[in-house]
């Protein structure tokens, strides 16, 4: 056993060398676009850390709702999600995967597997442990001014309890994706979780939305007040013995089953992943060709959306918009800013309401199109395109994915520019930042289609995509301007705009797959095309 | 231990089933014997369960029903492990790693001492004519490059037992050879060879008997006379592994409903 714990641990620091060093050189190699990348969002990051103090007292002392007691609730619900998520992924994800050469040279090699599974947990523990301690330690001092009585200590002790169980939660992760009885546990547990979750969070937004400050109806039927403020959680020395023992249990009984695992799912993930990351980094054909061939299997086996992989393919994709983004020229992007600025500019200083909104729409549906280089160059080659082993699903969410992000940032910036001129109420910021994410995702959907409609040169795609335009604009102009004429409180009309949103956004994706789906199974019906 | 007691099996099959989740059925009731100092080929069309059969000896896949044992020991062992070599269908290697730092890794996991592995290195390199690549990293290479130093991986540590899927997929005509003459020489120590192939002109110049699979079953097994003497029309006695084949997959092919 301390053999193959010796000879496992050379080989990860080994890799791990390795793999720094590229990130290292590519680092290097685009250092323009990186210092560029760092000084927009670097900056625009520093900026809003150093506003968000004021904007959080002054949010403390307006808001009719005690503070605590919805922030409370808040990370209740988040906490909640997070222990879901972690319940019921298993079902068809392990909770790490393996390199390629692992396969012939550790799990059929000499090695006592149980030293690789614990390596690559353990790996995965100082993932989770990370990824709870940077928002903590971003969000300490907000956390301390909102829960008057938190300490670092204390702050401390909660990221002790969280990751410990987190560390549980991998191990139950485990056991659900290898043992059939627990997988059987976990789909109930799905259906509880979705159900809690869901509750949980209407009792937020009624928390934050319906308090006495929006409708005071609601503040005088006792169940949906927000009641007295609640303290932080109490997490005590006792409580983090709990957790430990019980993670000890857990990993015990990982270490037990390990011998006894079938390892079919877990190497059919790992070597999809790792010829994924080797397609992405456009290593090799071979890859591509198995890949290929496994995508077909595993769509033959299986519904869609629930192939193993199938996520994967669609990180794949947008793994590959994100690379073309940052590939292109540092020209491209001063141009973009300079377009960012212009529009900020122009808005600010045109005084008709729908003018604005009209005007936001339409360059929020050019600037769109700018991660889309990638797919527009595979749209121009679809024969190269057509070899890759996606399906529409994934050409279309995986970039639909990337221009959802790069719009929701560019529309905060805005939103935050904007606020800082006091040009959008306090109260608006958060519904706002929330609608912002749902118009992200239509004006993805959109671009998605603008393309696939200009590269077919189809009418009925051209004329959806026209109306899809007007469509954000009328939701856009409609929840600005209806709070105002109709008396309804605006952060109603900012969620009402938002689902429909969303409404929209999934009857685009309808169109775009289908456009998608033409391209993949008959382009020459687009090659006909003048 | 084989089916008929004899205590000479380096890897013993018995009554092995795999049923994939999606009902395909990939193996049925196979069994056999793979004996020390021989080369067994395991032939058959595609689908007919060979990569199948591998990855239930090395414990990679979950086997269904059946027994696997290598040198009496479950596959799952660490000891058992310790005694296989295997050549994946596809090489499955690591990109960050030069093609001598995977050698060296492989010896280190096998516990050779360093002269021993260094010495061993250096011959396999130069017989397999890779010794100019030594501090290349495989992403580099071609397919039949890499394929080649994923064979040199499985045999770096000389194992008494060595499963090779398709080992010959993609190497020039003299690695062929080279692989060939290899192999011979793996058996006349004593190793026992399980060769999964399709290019049943090589398997037929090398290997001491033949499993022929079809649909997951023992079509056939035995060397090349006995499998000659299993045809029914006296004038197929006279056709080499190949023509073998073929009467035997087809004959099973036509009775197919």
């Amino acid at each position: 056993m301390r053999h193959s714990v010796r000879v496992v641990v050379r080989l990860r620091l080994l890799q791990y060398r390795r793999a720094i060093r590229r990130w290292l050189r590519g680092l290097i190699e685009d250092r323009s676009i990186v210092l560029l990348y760092f000084m927009a969002f670097g900056g625009g990051a520093a900026w809003a850390y150093a506003t968000l103090p004021s904007a959080l007292s002054e949010i403390v002392r307006d808001a009719s709702a005690p503070i605590a007691a919805v922030a409370t609730r808040t990370g209740l619900v988040l906490l909640a999600a997070l222990i879901w998520r972690q319940l019921t992924l298993g079902l068809r994800y392990p909770p790490f995967y393996l390199a390629r050469g692992d396969v012939p040279m550790l799990l059929a090699g000499p090695i006592d597997r149980r030293a690789v599974v614990a390596l690559r947990l353990v790996r995965a523990y100082a993932s989770a442990g990370l990824s709870l301690a940077v928002p903590m330690i971003l969000l300490g001092p907000f956390l301390m001014r909102i829960w008057g009585g938190l300490s670092p200590a204390r702050l401390a002790l909660v990221w002790l309890h969280l990751s410990i169980g987190w560390i549980g939660l991998i191990h139950w992760r485990w056991g659900v994706f290898h043992f059939e009885r627990l997988k059987r546990v976990a789909r109930v547990l799905r259906w509880a979780g979705i159900i809690l979750v869901g509750a949980g969070l209407l009792a937020l937004l009624v928390a934050w939305g319906i308090g006495p400050r929006i409708s005071p109806v609601f503040t005088s039927t006792p169940t949906l007040a927000v009641g007295p403020a609640w303290t932080f959680p109490h997490f005590g020395a006792g409580s983090l013995g709990i957790v430990i023992v019980l993670a000890a249990l857990s990993w015990v009984a990982v270490w037990r089953s390990v011998p006894r695992a079938g390892l079919d799912g877990l190497v059919r993930l790992s070597l999809w992943v790792s010829d994924s990351l080797a397609l992405r980094r456009g290593d090799r054909d071979e890859e591509l060709e198995r890949l290929t061939a496994r995508m077909r299997r595993a769509k033959a086996r299986k519904r869609r959306g629930w192939t193993i992989g199938y996520r994967v393919g669609a990180r794949a994709i947008a793994g590959k918009a994100v690379a073309m983004l940052l590939r292109q020229s540092p020209l491209a992007f001063v141009f973009a800013a300079a377009v960012f600025v212009g529009v900020l500019f122009a808005f600010v200083h045109v005084p008709v309401l729908w003018v604005k909104a009209l005007f936001l729409s339409v360059i929020a549906t050019s600037i769109a199109k700018f991660p889309l280089a990638s797919l527009y160059r595979d749209a121009g080659n679809w024969a190269f395109a057509r070899q890759l082993p996606f399906g529409e699903v994934e050409w279309v969410d995986g970039n639909a994915a990337v221009v959802g992000v790069w719009q929701t940032a560019l529309g905060w910036v805005f939103l935050f520019v904007l606020f800082r001129f006091r040009m959008v109420e306090r109260a608006d910021l958060l519904p706002l930042m929330a609608f912002l994410v749902a118009a992200g995702y239509l004006v993805a959907q959109q671009a998605m289609l603008t393309l696939f409609a200009e590269v077919r040169a189809d009418r009925l795609l051209q004329l959806a995509v026209r109306f899809g335009c007007l469509g954000t604009f009328a939701l856009l102009a409609g929840a600005v301007v209806l709070p105002r004429t109709a008396g309804l409180p605006s952060w109603g009309a900012w969620v009402a705009a938002g689902g429909a949103c969303v409404v929209l956004a999934r009857a685009w994706r309808r169109l775009a797959l289908r456009g998608a789906r033409v391209l993949i199974e008959r382009p020459w019906e687009v090659e006909r095309k003048p | 231990m084989s089916q008929n007691g004899e205590r000479e099996d380096a890897v013993t099959a018995l009554h092995l089933r795999k049923v994939y989740e999606n009902g395909a059925t990939a193996l049925d009731d196979l069994s056999f014997g793979l004996r020390r100092g021989e080369i067994l080929g395991l032939v058959g069309p595609n689908g007919a369960g060979k990569t199948t059969t591998l990855l239930c000896l090395l414990g990679l896949i979950e086997r269904t029903a059946g027994e696997v044992a290598i040198d009496g020991r479950p596959p799952e062992s660490t000891a058992a492990r310790a005694r296989l070599g295997y050549v994946p269908e596809v090489p499955l290697l690591y990109n960050d790693l030069t093609v001598e730092e995977h050698l060296r890794f492989v010896a280190m996991a096998h516990r050779l001492a360093e002269a021993d592995a260094s010495a061993r290195i250096a011959e396999l390199l130069s017989t397999f004519d890779l010794l100019g690549h030594k501090d290349e990293f495989p992403t580099t290479f071609s397919k039949g490059t890499r394929q080649k130093l994923s064979i040199l991986c499985a045999l770096v540590h000389e194992p008494a037992v060595l499963l090779a899927d398709e080992p010959f997929l993609g190497l020039d005509p003299e690695s062929v050879w080279r692989l060939k003459e290899h192999l011979r020489r793996a058996r006349d120590r004593g190793a026992a060879v399980l060769l999964s192939t399709h290019m049943l002109e090589a398997a037929e110049t090398l290997c001491d008997r033949y499993l022929i699979l079809h649909r997951g079953s023992l079509l056939a097994e035995g060397t090349l006379d006995e499998l000659r003497s299993a045809l029914p029309r006296e004038e197929d006695r006279r056709l080499g592994l190949e023509g073998i084949f073929l009467a035997l997959t087809r004959g099973e092919t036509d009775d197919a409903p």
